[in-house]
């Protein structure tokens, strides 16, 4: 059990993970761009595997900052842990939306003859074109913020186990809404995806 | 900074466990509703794809995602976190699974596909407009 519960949010990662890489690359591909994914990939499985080693083997490499015979610091290690998981989520979904209405955009612009619409969506383009840096930027800030106000909270104030659960807990809700809104963006497109796609096969066919 | 010191000391008093679970459980069945949306049409579209390269329909992964579709209203009736949390791992499990299997076996069918579009609305512009090379 032990194992799956230290598995599971991995296997999570790695899928999120795939499938923003296909998506990119399907990206590159409608832009018409033979840019190598090879760094990019390395990147992702670099990350990839610190989340592993952090996992599995993380509580050992903090013993060496902090006394991990403490219940408490292995209590605020494993919180802190899960709640970086939930933010590279959040960043993965948010990557994965931002992709997927990337793709869309380059379809519909594909479908549309008029030239001003044309421009008008070149001109979309360019304004999400830091989507992604900002989004990053914006989440990775938001779980050091917190976590920052929480330790600081609790070296001044003495919580018991269950405040430092609960109110470490509470940032998994914050992720939450953040992956609501994210998926139900990406079903919509997909939605919209499937019509325009249907509609398009039909043109061809 | 003070100000949210003060938010955070006044949640240990209002995010009890209980709260927990239930805000829990309200945004596990609203993306875990967004997830089988997004997988059915990710395979509707993967369906359009297959029908133009003569391959059959996908029926198991549509199986799979239903099974899942039908477990989603369970996780109102989990009663701790652990019970929450191992429901969930099957439910988001199977459909993160249905999605990158898809991804992974129709990216080529897809390329084609999306290949073939462009090439034939190329095509389409040539003939019928004077801006060919300018945007496409």
């Amino acid at each position: 059990m032990e194992l799956l519960y230290k598995s599971i949010p991995l296997f999570w990662t790695l899928a999120e993970g795939l499938i923003m890489i296909v998506l990119r690359q399907g990206f590159l591909f409608l832009r018409g761009e033979k840019r190598s994914q090879l760094i990019f990939f390395l990147f992702a499985l670099c990350m990839f595997l610190v989340l592993v080693y952090l996992r599995f083997r993380g509580e050992d490499c903090m013993g060496l900052l902090l006394d991990m015979e403490r219940d408490i610091n292995i209590v605020m290690y494993k919180k802190a842990l899960w709640n970086f998981f939930c933010t590279i989520w959040v960043i993965l979904e948010g990557v994965i939306m931002i992709y997927v209405f990337r793709i869309y955009k380059i379809l519909r612009t594909n479908t549309k003859e008029n030239e001003s619409e044309k421009e008008e969506t070149t001109l979309l383009k360019s304004n999400i074109a830091w989507g992604i840096p900002v989004l990053v930027f914006s989440f990775v800030s938001l779980y050091a913020f917190y976590q920052y106000v929480f330790i600081s909270l609790s070296m001044e104030y003495v919580f018991s186990f269950d405040t430092i659960r609960m109110i470490s807990t509470f940032y998994i809700r914050i992720c939450g809404l953040f992956w609501i809104i994210f998926e139900w963006v990406v079903a919509i497109i997909g939605i919209r995806t499937y019509q325009l796609l249907k509609d398009m096969g039909e043109e061809v066919q | 900074m003070t100000y949210v010191e003060d938010i955070f000391l006044w949640l240990r008093t209002v995010f009890t466990i209980d709260v927990y679970m239930i805000s829990t459980k309200i945004q596990g069945i609203l993306w875990s509703i967004a997830d089988v949306i997004l997988v059915f049409f990710l395979l509707k579209i993967s369906d359009i794809i297959r029908t133009r390269t003569g391959k059959r329909r996908i029926i198991s992964r549509y199986v799979l995602l239903y099974l899942t579709a039908f477990a989603t209203p369970l996780l109102v009736f989990t009663k701790t976190p652990h019970q929450f949390f191992l429901l969930e791992s099957i439910v988001c499990g199977t459909q993160f699974a249905i999605l990158v299997y898809t991804i992974f076996a129709e990216r080529r069918g897809a390329m084609d596909f999306f290949r073939h579009i462009k090439s034939n609305q190329v095509t389409h512009v040539h003939n019928s407009s004077p801006y060919i090379g300018r945007d496409t």
